[in-house]
């Protein structure tokens, strides 16, 4: 019988980060800084053992802020293929995708903004949920569309009503 | 019947088939972040109405580093008593006094009670306050004087806030 270590999530967190992607990508990596890559991977690894609370910072949070405002659009880019990643650790992939939209960064908002409305259509549904609420943190009418969509296809009703919701709020915001 | 408010987040208790490769009646293991124990303990309030509900979502939002929304469970005290969870009224610590006189401590919990537990939050109602709403009665609860300024922990929060003088 498989022994388990508590402890084991770092290798655990490396072998979620191998998966392969679960929604429609822009530009491929191949491109990128392999330094970048293992940064994020490696924020990825320590996060799994914070427990995240909604309005608290966490190291993750703030790291990962950092990262996108030092590396900008292709630190989006990495990102994006990591929270997409078909054995993405949920739980952090939830509160990336809120940080991506807490992030007061004018020169990565539209990038981060349609790394959002992607995920809108992740087969998981608190990844949906997460790119719904950093759509609502970042406040932008131009993800109507992305949102009347998501609601359009979304089966549960409590998510469907969260993604309402949100689109209520970009609409009066126009 | 008692009702009691916890704060959450609302992916962690998605159920099947919202989530599927959950079992019907099974939970996410990370629901469990939600009600984590301290010293066998945990922390709810006690709300009778919606009016308490928001006070109550809005004093714990102001705990917080910064505005966010505010998901939170309404679960009913059914069972407690039978699965030998105790519930005492203890202080709170918001800054909001009539709100902190609304806190409960759920007690004696074992790892097997904290399982029941989490079953009857689930089954229970699941709201979201959302952030830019969150923010409008941050300010009017610390406008009106609801909030006590030097209860509120974190700067940021503090700073965030419209104070009467």
């Amino acid at each position: 019988m498989p022994v388990l270590v508590v402890g084991a999530m770092d290798e655990l967190g490396r072998r979620r980060m191998e998966g392969t992607h679960a929604w429609p990508k822009t530009a491929g990596l191949a491109s990128d800084p392999e330094d970048l890559v293992d940064r994020l991977r490696k924020l990825f690894r320590d996060a799994s053992d914070e427990i995240f609370e909604d309005g608290m910072d966490s190291f993750f949070s703030a790291n990962l802020t950092r990262v996108v405002r030092d590396r900008g659009m292709v630190a989006v880019s990495v990102l994006e293929s990591m929270i997409s990643a078909d054995n993405v650790n949920v739980e952090i992939a939830e509160e990336a995708l809120r940080q991506v939209g807490r992030m007061d960064d004018g020169k990565t908002h539209r990038r981060r903004l349609s790394l959002l409305e992607r995920a809108l259509g992740s087969p998981n549904a608190r990844i949906r949920d997460a790119a719904s609420i950093g759509i609502e943190a970042m406040d932008d009418p131009a993800a109507s569309k992305s949102l009347q969509r998501a609601i359009d296809s979304e089966r549960h009703e409590q998510l469907r009503q969260n993604f309402k919701d949100v689109l209520a709020q970009l609409q009066d915001a126009r | 019947m008692r009702q009691f408010l916890r704060s959450i987040r609302q992916g962690r208790w998605y159920r099947y088939p919202v989530v599927d490769w959950l079992d019907d009646g099974e939970l996410q293991g990370d629901a469990l972040s939600d009600i984590r124990t301290q010293d066998c303990r945990l922390s709810v309030y006690r709300v009778t109405s919606d009016a308490d509900r928001q006070r109550v979502a809005v004093a714990l939002a102001a705990t917080r580093n910064e505005f966010s929304n505010m998901d939170y469970a309404v679960f009913v005290d059914s069972d407690l008593d039978a699965l030998g969870i105790t519930v005492q009224p203890t202080e709170g610590d918001t800054p909001d006094e009539a709100v902190n006189e609304l806190h409960y401590e759920l007690g004696n919990l074992t790892v097997k009670r904290l399982a029941l537990l989490a079953k009857i939050v689930s089954v229970g109602e699941h709201r979201r306050i959302r952030q830019k709403q969150i923010k409008v009665l941050l300010q009017e609860a610390a406008r009106s004087g609801r909030l006590d300024m030097a209860r509120v922990k974190f700067q940021k929060m503090r700073e965030s806030l419209p104070w009467s003088a």
